[in-house]
């Protein structure tokens, strides 16, 4: 524990940036605003984390990429209401060698905001329920629905069947 | 379970209720499928995680930078001036009665963290990414850092010694009552180390939030002193076994 010296952040770069970048990217779908959000957690492991060492840094970083997105998202949602363009929608975020995954983030980019949200969250970046409820200002049952809404469109958009 | 439950038990987080819903459909070919999807779509979930983003060129050698002058010299310009940060620190350690936050108002407000601190305290200028540090003097600012740096120290050493004291929850030579004593102590320490993530996540994107700087602060000496007390019983279980 300590300081976070320079060769240990650029260490934390090389083992967790793609993955920061992956999860800003999927919640954002601006890359500018991802890039921005994955400098500040950065910024906020040098500032504010001399405890946390480099085993705990991969969580740390991923906690504070996700709240730093949904904050922008909610400054967003605030100030201007956001439509994905279309752009956004044919061309998702990621560079997904995986067929598979990248037919997901289509159908994903087409859900209603609110199941987009819950299932990134739960299913894609793996927080439970009482947390994604956290994160979004809603109960823990609304996330369950909502997750349950979202995989039912998504077996329509990927299985062609309810 | 009939059918119509399915729904429910597939999106619990209770491991146990997924078991029941994969006992259900060896029955149920219907429910079969739908689990089959449910599994696929997992796989793939986890491809799209894994996968990651290739950062642009550039990218590294910014977040690097940026990384290196939020901690040099001249971006702590005034930390060398008659250690403000102590002060507060010692402050904050002796604790007011009148200013002590409880875990449980601490948790609750991380449970509305989400709301509360990323909404309520945004700056007029949203877009910025660095909005509120404008509105508080750098000074403050900066004790501010430094105090919870200090906090953050202790804690370390603090956590260090309890390390061994919590691994006795799952020794066979303590006592049940003990081992569960234990445990709830570390669950105890969880909670707070969420609540402390949540805010440090807050102050990453508005460094200047007051309040969510209060709470860190309350979160910390609530766990300095949760460790003390741990610390405390695990002396008390070493002079009872010996
Ligand atoms: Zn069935």
């Amino acid at each position: 524990m300590g300081e976070w010296s320079d060769p240990a952040v650029a260490e934390a770069y090389r083992r967790h940036a793609p993955r920061l970048l992956g999860t800003a990217l999927r919640l954002l779908r601006q890359r500018e605003d991802a890039e921005d959000t994955v400098q500040e957690a950065f910024i906020a492991l040098v500032r504010h984390a001399p405890a946390i060492d480099a085993e705990g840094a991969g969580a740390w970083l991923h906690r504070v990429v996700v709240n730093g997105a949904l904050d922008r998202l909610r400054s967003r949602r605030r100030w201007r209401t956001e439509e994905p363009d279309e752009a956004a929608l044919a061309a998702p975020a990621g560079t997904m060698p995986d067929p598979r995954a990248l037919d997901l983030a289509r159908a994903v980019a087409r859900l209603p905001e609110r199941a987009r949200l819950v299932f990134l969250l739960h299913d894609v970046e793996g927080l439970l329920h009482e947390e994604v409820g956290a994160a979004l200002g809603i109960d823990s049952g609304t996330s369950k629905s909502q997750l349950a809404r979202a995989r039912a469109l998504l077996r329509v958009a990927l299985e062609g069947r309810p | 379970m009939t059918c119509d439950g399915l729904d429910l038990l597939l999106v619990s987080d209770d491991p146990g209720d997924r078991a029941a819903a994969a006992a259900h459909a060896v029955r149920c070919a219907a429910c079969a499928a739908r689990l089959r999807f449910e599994e696929s779509l997992a796989s793939r979930a986890a491809a799209w995680r894994e996968a990651g983003e290739i950062p642009a060129a550039g990218y590294e050698e910014r977040v690097l930078a940026a990384a290196r002058a939020a901690r040099s010299p001249a971006a702590r310009g005034r930390a060398d001036r008659p250690a403000a940060g102590s002060r507060f620190a010692r402050r904050a350690a002796r604790r007011p009665s009148g200013l002590r936050v409880g875990w449980a108002a601490l948790a609750a407000a991380a449970a509305f963290g989400g709301a509360m601190l990323g909404l309520s305290f945004r700056g007029p200028a949203p877009g910025t990414a660095t909005g509120g540090r404008g509105l508080i003097v750098a000074d403050a600012l900066e004790a501010a850092e430094r105090a919870e740096q200090e906090h953050a120290a202790a804690i370390a050493q603090l956590v260090a010694a309890a390390e061994p004291v919590l691994a006795r929850s799952s020794d066979p030579a303590t006592a049940p009552r003990d081992a569960a004593l234990l445990l709830a102590y570390r669950d105890r320490l969880r909670a707070l180390d969420r609540t402390i993530g949540e805010i440090q996540g807050h102050l990453a994107r508005n460094a200047g939030n007051p309040t969510a700087r209060a709470l860190l602060l309350a979160a910390y000496t609530e766990k300095t002193d949760v460790l003390r007390e741990l610390l405390a019983l695990g002396a008390g279980l070493e002079r009872g076994t010996s």
